[in-house]
């Protein structure tokens, strides 16, 4: 740790603050002007010109009757837990990586899981748009191919779910009930190129006496997992999660490319983020918007006081 | 040792790069250069469809012939992100000569970074010297008056038109014959279905995945909406008997929330079983596709017809391998058997006005030869190098449409169209969050006039609020403006340019105001029916 | 701490960029009445406040245009109202144009910039105003926004009808051209959509013979009055305005309706 210095030493060398200026003011121009801006403009009603009217507490008020705003949380909610589901395969990838005997193998299959990170998201999104074209789209040829497309008739036929018929292609962006399932489905088989590295890290740290312990005891790999490996990532877990969560609340990038700012048929897509953006860029009503980022900004920091308060991990 | 040479190379890399791109910005070569005696003019415009950039080009080329001293320099932006990188280059004060005007602006920012025109243009260009529109006031030699170029809030002309445009059927002329034998395109609605029907039955009978539309989100609602319009034209008459002939989408809001009309009146029912009956010979699941999928489908021969705008005429025929047909939207007759008792017939396109408008910045550092350029490219010599090249519609009067613009040319044989659905934003969500409604196995015209039925009051409330707020922010501006007028008229008598703009400013006003009370009259009534039981 | 040849550095780029946003503009009223025209508000309040004191200028002239260009600097709050209001209040004595616009935007800002508004004050400042027959345009335009007021105080046809007749005696105060013209356009066309068609087709017509210039209002208006007249059985009034309509504005989209109207009327019938 280093040693503290005097102030009058401090003053003498003032010059080597220099070489800080440039990243604070980046951080100020970037990070946080941005956020000073968007506060102040949520007291105003602002159409994202240089034109704008002080209106008080107008858009937050505005935002207790905002139905569509409210519903949003009942999609985002749903995301947020299968996401927590999605991150099984990772964790799971990952403990596979970390038993493998061989250094190298394990070496050439991390390579494997972060090549495709060098694709942007903005492409593996295009992709999976295309998956879920109707017509010409990989997903209802396999269906078709693999006769799962019956099976699904006859569910649908038992069920009364009104989406999947014979001989007609599915529309998986175009169908109110399909909009929920196609956003879970996108990213099959959900492994994460982060996540699975953050886990390793977590895995590589446990210590080999543990396994050896466990061995000698006659554990079972599976139990070796519920028992030691899993409780001892649990760091690593709970930070993806926190990630996780923070970034599908914030998140409306994938449902805007797949199903447009209006959040798809029957508006089954929409997220807060995505009815902020919908407000600002269609609606024009950019003041509001700035007053429901603000509101999702103290939901979203509520959210993870509470993660760091009460989600503690024994180690 | 080998480390130190390697960092070094690419703190070396790292250090050219960052040199190379600091030199870029601090020496944008470029930017209205006067170097070796020639001044370099840049243009920037959104319009990547082919044809457009040769066009441009050519006039460009036409016009350093007349000035050697002048280089034209174009600058093409993709559309996505065109508002943001307009927006940087007018506010860091970078921005080309001439910049087309249209998406990612606002009022404030055109006055703020545009020159206005108006007197330019009030005048004869000199450009047309030699044609019969020499003496004739620039304005007056495009087809619409220049309404392109006219900004009505700030009462100025901004901008320079170079086309006109409209929507229209295109078709695959092969596919066509192959089904019926004969490239002779339908004339009316009827024959225009059976067509549909017969490329079903043909793609059938050959196995072939052939769809008779090509639809998307964007390409299906032209058609749609359009076929719509015509179910509601005497609907219009009736409940504005001594109107102006035209949609007033406030009126229609009024009429809505006073029930003269709603989803589940028989004309906008008939507009809408209309609407599915198109539907169903588009590709299923079209509403989740994107523009591109449409015509990707069209020019790969996978659909017989899609619909589109003229501004797409070049870039499909160039990517079509096989013969292009153009032809009018069927509209249903009034003799049609089930869509005829509510119309009064084709929909005249004399009311569309002129697109790709250019306007002069601020900021340009040779204002004088920007302007002369602005003036050519709105010249009739010089929109005739824009049809022949680009093959769009031109905008001025007396050119001649080149040969595959011509199906284009708006056609003012035609009605007025019918009201068209609420439109402002929060209708348009319940509009197109809902539409699956009315297509599909599972839909009806009926089940989607229940579900707007139900949410179209509420959008409509929200609607009108953001109206009355953006008509009295609009009205608020002007309040200085015509102050200022007025003082000055006062101040200057004699001055009838002052004269002119005090006059155009008061009826503006008394426009923009009625406008005001209207949607206030309509948001009344709209509350009045949400109240009720 | 020694002042070093860094710090030195340091502050000349400071004194640079103070100075350079200093630079000298032109500063007059006409300067400042030209930023306000091309929607350059806060630079016009500016230039008007720089003003303040100065020899030679017209203090009610710049008071004048200070509070106008208050009303739309940016951002808008209450507090620059709240100045606008103050400084029209200074100039509204006396009978010269400034204290008549003085007037008129002090109803202005009762009319629509205040949170709630007040109408009936507006009303009744304008009605004032009016009675006072200034001969002002921009004062006169006062005629507009009462009938528009009465429009939309009715609560139901009749008593709309009511309130809108009622207005009509407003013309009696408007001196000018443009103040006759847009009251007498804007009231026929309440009356039209309250359904009294002959006194809103007398209101059309008295509008249009004041000259309407700009082309959307009197196509707009032509189309309206030809239409009323039609439907009122006034076969020549309309057939001589849908002439009108199709010679000055052929290419309309209501061009082929025009021509079959007037088709018909020319027709002899049997």
């Amino acid at each position: 740790m280093p040693l503290p210095i005097s102030k009058t030493k401090a003053l003498l060398e003032w010059k080597l603050y220099l070489f800080i200026v440039p990243s604070v003011l980046l951080i100020a121009i970037f990070s946080y002007y941005p956020t000073i801006s968007a506060i102040y403009h949520s007291f105003f009603m602002w159409g994202g010109g240089d034109t704008k009217e002080f209106i008080g507490l107008k858009n937050f008020t505005d935002i207790l009757g905002d139905k569509v705003f409210w519903t949003s949380f009942i999609t985002i909610g749903i995301l947020v837990i299968a996401n927590v589901f999605r991150m099984i395969p990772s964790i799971f990838l990952a403990v596979l990586i970390h038993r493998l005997k061989s250094d190298r193998w394990q070496y050439w299959y991390r390579v494997m899981v972060v090549i495709p990170m060098i694709v942007p998201g903005l492409v593996t999104l295009f992709i999976w748009k295309f998956f879920f074209d109707p017509n010409l789209g990989v997903l209802n040829a396999a269906l078709d191919a693999s006769h799962l497309k019956t099976l699904l008739v006859h569910m649908d036929q038992f069920f009364g779910w009104g989406v999947f018929y014979e001989g007609v292609p599915t529309a998986w962006l175009g169908e109110p009930a399909l909009i929920i399932p196609a956003l879970i489905i996108w990213g099959f088989p959900w492994i994460g190129a982060v996540g699975v590295l953050i886990f390793l890290a977590g895995l590589q740290s446990i210590g080999t006496e543990v396994y050896e312990a466990a061995d000698l005891d006659g554990v079972t790999p599976f139990q070796k997992f519920l028992h030691i490996e899993l409780p001892l990532i649990m760091t690593q877990v709970r930070l993806s999660m926190v990630l996780m969560i923070i970034g599908t609340l914030q998140g409306f990038g994938l449902q805007f490319l797949l199903l447009g700012p209006d959040g798809g048929a029957g508006g089954r897509g929409m997220v807060p983020g995505l009815w902020m953006f919908n407000r600002a860029f269609i609606a024009g009503e950019f003041g509001y918007a700035c007053a429901l980022g603000l509101f999702l900004f103290v939901f979203i920091l509520g959210l993870t006081w509470i993660n760091n308060k009460f989600v503690k991990v024994d180690k | 040792m080998r480390e130190r040479i390697l960092n070094g190379i690419g703190i070396g890399l790292l250090a050219v790069c960052f040199a190379v791109a600091l030199g870029r910005i601090l020496w944008p070569t470029e930017r209205g250069s006067t170097g070796a005696d020639v001044v370099t003019i840049r243009i920037a415009h959104w319009q990547l469809e082919s044809g457009v950039r040769e066009a441009l080009d050519a006039i460009g080329r036409e016009y350093e012939k007349l000035h050697p001293d002048v280089r034209i320099q174009q600058i093409p932006i993709p559309e996505r992100i065109y508002p943001n990188w307009l927006i940087t280059q007018l506010i860091g004060g970078t921005a080309p000569d001439i910049i087309q005007i249209g998406i990612g602006i606002t009022e404030e920012r055109i006055a703020r970074f545009f020159v206005p025109i108006t007197e330019l243009v009030e005048l004869p260009n000199p450009y047309n010297k030699g044609t019969e529109l020499e003496k004739v006031p620039m304005l007056n030699t495009f087809f619409d008056g220049m309404q392109g170029g006219y900004q009505e809030n700030l009462l100025e002309y901004y901008g320079v038109p170079l086309s006109g445009t409209s929507i229209r059927v295109y078709y695959n002329l092969g596919l066509l014959k192959e089904i019926t034998g004969s490239d002779k395109l339908p004339a009316s609605y009827r024959e225009f279905i059976d067509l549909c029907k017969a490329t079903l039955a043909f793609a059938k009978a050959n196995n072939r995945t052939i769809v008779p539309i090509a639809g998307s989100k964007y390409n299906g609602p032209l058609l749609m909406n359009a076929l719509f319009a015509s179910q509601t034209q005497k609907l219009m008459d009736q409940l504005s008997p001594t109107g102006t002939l035209v949609t007033d989408p406030t009126l229609t809001m009024e009429w809505l929330a006073q029930n003269k009309w709603s989803p589940n009146s028989p004309e906008v029912l008939s507009g809408l079983t209309l609407m599915r009956e198109v539907s169903e010979f588009l590709q299923p699941g079209f509403m989740q596709l994107q523009r591109d999928d449409a015509t990707f489908y069209f020019v790969q021969g996978r659909s017989l017809m899609i619909c589109s705008g003229s501004w797409d005429s070049t870039s499909i025929r160039s990517q079509s391998p096989f013969t292009v047909g153009v032809g009018r939207i069927p509209f249903p007759t009034p003799d049609d058997p089930e869509f005829g008792p509510f119309t009064k017939g084709r929909i005249s396109e004399a009311g569309a006005v002129s697109a790709v408008s250019l306007g002069l910045t601020r900021s340009s550092e040779n204002p004088a030869i920007a302007q002369d350029f602005l003036l050519f490219l709105g010249s009739q010599p010089a929109n005739r190098v824009w049809t022949n090249v680009s093959r769009w519609i031109p905008a001025v009067v007396g050119v001649e449409p080149h040969p595959d613009a011509a199906p284009f040319q708006p056609l003012m044989d035609g009605y007025a169209p019918g009201f068209p659905l609420p439109n402002q934003p929060d209708a348009a969500r319940i509009y197109n969050t809902n539409i699956n409604d009315l297509f599909g196995p599972e839909g009806s015209p009926q089940k989607f006039a229940d579900r707007l039925s139900v949410g179209y009051l509420e959008a409509q409330k929200s609607d009108l609020t953001r109206l009355i707020r953006s008509t009295s922010m609009n009205s608020k501006r002007r309040d200085t403006v015509v102050a200022a007028l007025a003082v000055q008229r006062a101040k200057d008598p004699g001055d009838a340019k002052l004269d002119e703009k005090l006059d155009e400013a008061l009826q503006s006003i008394s426009s923009i105001e009625r406008g005001y009370y209207l949607n206030k009259a309509a948001l009344r009534a709209t509350e009045t029916a949400l109240a009720k039981p | 701490m020694p002042f070093t040849p860094t710090l030195r550095l340091l502050a000349a780029f400071a004194f640079f960029v103070f100075a350079a946003s200093a630079i000298a503009k032109e500063v007059s009223l006409q300067s400042a009445w030209n930023l306000a025209e091309a929607n350059l508000f806060n630079d016009s309040n500016k230039v008007f406040r720089d003003l303040k004191g100065q020899p030679g200028i017209d203090e009610r002239e710049r008071a004048f245009g200070e509070a106008v260009t208050y009303l739309n600097v940016q951002p808008r709050t209450p507090q620059n109202i709240a100045r606008a209001q103050e400084l029209l209040k200074t100039l509204t004595s006396g009978e010269d144009m400034y204290a008549q616009l003085a007037g008129f935007y002090l109803a202005r800002i009762d009319e629509d910039y205040l949170t709630p508004p007040e109408p009936e004050r507006a009303k009744a400042a304008y009605l004032e105003l009016l009675q006072r027959r200034t001969g002002n345009p921009l004062v006169e335009s006062g005629a507009v926004r009462l009938a528009l007021m009465a429009e939309l105080s009715a609560s139901n046809p009749e008593s709309l009808r009511e309130a809108l007749l009622a207005t009509r005696p407003l013309a009696q105060n408007l001196l000018t051209r443009e103040g006759r013209r847009d009251f007498h356009l804007n009231l026929g066309r309440a009356l039209l959509k309250a359904g009294d068609l002959d006194t809103g087709l007398e209101e059309l017509l008295a509008g249009d013979a004041e000259g309407i210039t700009r082309p959307l209002s009197e196509r707009g208006a032509w189309v309206a009055i030809a239409e009323a007249a039609r439907v009122t059985d006034k076969k020549e009034i309309a057939a001589k305005y849908y002439r009108k309509f199709l010679e000055k504005y052929g290419r309309d989209t209501r061009s082929f309706t025009v021509e079959l109207r007037l088709k018909e009327l020319e027709t002899p019938q049997p």
